[in-house]
Formats: C-alpha cells, structure tokens, sequence
C-alpha cells in the first residue's frame, strides 16, 4: 500500500465472549499481530463516523455473526474432551502463525493499526 | 436491489420543508469524501468551502435562524468551488459529477436562504447528482425514507423547525449486532481495537474478506489458548473529513 491518505477506516472492537478481555490477553493479542504487523507511522488525517456506511460494514458483521454463532459449540467440545498439554501447546503454536499470516495478509491492503484499551465502566 | 429508485421531487415534497433541506444536505455529505476522493488535487480553499457550505446547510435545516447574509454567499461559494471542478482539467468524471451533487445541495441553500424556503427540485437534483457521484442508490433511499419515517414519528410537518436531536447527520444506528452478540457479563476489562485504513481504490470487499479471516484466526486462538471465543463490541467505517492535516510528498 502506498503512503496516500486513506479515505475509508474500519474500526473493530473485539472482545471475549460473555465479557473483556484481561489485560494478559489483550497483550498477548496484541504482540500476536504486531509481531507480524507493527503499527505504521501515517499521515495525519481527520475522519468522522460515516452515516451511512457501506455495504461492507453489514456484510462483515454477517461474517463474524456465523463465526461467534458456532462459539458454544466449539467452547463445550474443548471443555468435554480437552487436548493433551502437548497437543494444546503445539495446536496453538499453529494457530499463533495463523494469526500472523491473516494479519500480514489484511496489511497488504490497508494499514493496520491496533491497540488494547480498557474499558471505563 | 437494483430496482431501487430515487426519490422524485413530488415524493421529496412530502417532507417538512426543512427536512427536504436536511435531505439535500446529507446528500451532499454522502457524496463530499469522493469530492476527495477522486480530486485529490482540488484547492484546498475550495475544499473548505464546500465542507463550510454542506455543515451550514445541515446547520440551516435545523433551526431556519441560521439563514442570513452570510450563510447566502457561503453557499454561492460551494457552488463556486463546484463549478470550478466541473472545469478543472483531468479531473474524474466522477469528481464532477461529486461537484454537482455539491452544486445541487448549495443551489438549495441558496434557495431557501433567499425565500426561506426550501426546494423539493434542488434537493431531488442533489440526490441525482449524488447517485452519479458513486453514493449507492440503496443508501440514498434508505436515508430518504428514515426522514420520511421520523417526520411521521415526531409528527413534523409544513413549516415545523426540525429539532437538532431528529436530524444529527453524523448519528449512526448501529442496529446491526444483534443482542445475542452483545451480552457482557463482565463490563471491566480491556478491548482490542483494529483499525484498518483502506486508500482509495481498494477493494472494500478484499477487505471484509481478510479482515473476517482476520477475526476467525484470532477467534480460533482465543478458543484454544483461554477456552473461549471472541466476538465484536461495535464495527464501524468512518470517512476522510474535510482537508487532510498533512499530505505526504
């Protein structure tokens, strides 16, 4: 991507199912992605909320609905039959990659910036 | 979705006279970050008075006290600085049609600040030029009914001002999450937010697509690493405003 100034920012927000996530969590996210995309230095620009935003916005939230619908699912199936140490360790090293490669994969198009903040209430 | 259509001028009518200027308004605000967009280059003097003459016009159409002199030679200026683009060489034609929808929603000012009325043309032409401008039809339909919906609600009608809280331009109803997804049981934490700033001619659908993968990969982690799943707090797009404050050489 080159250096212009973007016209379009898509902000998500994740958190964890049926609550936040702690702040352990939020790093180790956080150094997943960035030590597969660090944050970029940019241009300065302002951007305001769209008020009517594209068709991109709904569709995406129609992705990830179908993604957190088969959440329970998967949580009960971990906690039934859980993995040996060897396997959670080794499944999880495998699936930090996955996460490097689809962050690196996303900052071919944009610019990726990411941070933990903590919630007020 | 293909069938849908603008609203016509006799449709447009039927809103309270200020709400038809609100919709020329908004309108022009949809259609302002391709003004951007595709005429990087455009002067920056131009570019603020455009922003100047849209925030006037979504001002005016909430309290019709804004209307003097001059709010009246901002909005010729708009359409000063849309006429220029529509000469300016090697500029989009998509730029230009982006300047007469611009054009269009300043004219409608113009009007209603010179006879305190506004005008259903205008506004209809504004969302004309809107639509060839690149703002999808669907959007400018729905913005279309949503005031037609809330004038009937607030029982707003003729000459009514319309209040400041029926017509904030940049409220956004993020009525998409369904509840199921935004059932926390534990407020206290923290919250990871990604932001993805896409440049122009990037393919937003590329984008969606990788973003998902995105979440799905930190999903799965989420899963093994904790025993539980992530999902989203909000997800939201915003647009470029007004005059970037720093253009890279």
């Amino acid at each position: 991507m080159t250096d212009r100034i973007a016209t379009n920012v898509f902000r998500l927000v994740l958190r964890r199912t049926n609550g936040q996530l702690t702040e352990e969590q939020a790093a180790e996210l956080l150094d997943l992605i960035q030590s597969a995309v660090p944050n970029p230095c940019m241009p300065k620009a302002k951007y305001r909320p769209a008020e009517i935003p594209d068709e991109v916005v709904e569709q995406v939230f129609e992705d990830i609905k179908q993604v957190v619908a088969a959440n329970p699912a998967r949580e009960q199936q971990l906690a039934v039959n859980p993995p040996t140490p060897d396997e959670r360790a080794a499944a999880i090293a495998v699936q930090a990659e996955r996460v490097k490669a689809a962050a690196a994969r996303l900052a071919e198009l944009v610019r990726l910036k990411t941070k933990a903040k903590e919630t007020d209430e | 979705m293909s069938d849908v259509t603008l609203p016509t001028a006799e449709e447009i009518h039927q809103l309270p006279e200020w709400a038809q200027l609100t919709f020329a308004a908004h309108c022009a605000r949809l259609a302002f970050p391709n003004f951007l967009k595709y005429w990087p280059k455009a002067p920056q003097k131009h570019v603020e008075d455009v922003e100047r003459a849209i925030s006037l016009t979504e001002q005016a159409a909430k309290s019709m006290f804004h209307l003097n002199t001059a709010f009246i030679n901002l909005a010729d200026k708009a359409r000063i600085a849309a006429d220029y683009a529509t000469r300016a060489k090697n500029v989009a034609p998509t730029a230009v049609a982006t300047a007469a929808a611009l054009s269009a929603a300043a004219a409608a000012t113009a009007t209603a600040a010179s006879s305190f009325r506004p005008n259903a043309h205008a506004a209809a032409e504004a969302a004309t030029h809107a639509a060839n401008a690149g703002v999808p039809k669907i959007a400018i339909h729905q913005l279309f009914q949503r005031l037609l919906e809330e004038c009937h609600q607030h029982q707003l009608a003729g000459e009514t001002v319309i209040p400041p809280t029926v017509f904030d331009p940049y409220r956004h109803k993020s009525s998409v999450i369904d509840d199921d997804m935004s059932d926390p049981t534990d407020s206290s934490g923290f919250r990871l937010i990604l932001d993805s700033f896409a440049a122009e001619g990037v393919d937003l659908q590329d984008v969606r697509k990788r973003l998902v993968t995105l979440f799905r990969q930190l999903n799965e982690y989420s899963l093994l690493r904790w025993g539980k799943g992530l999902t989203i707090d909000e997800f939201k797009q915003y647009l470029l405003a007004g005059v970037p404050a720093e253009v890279p050489s």
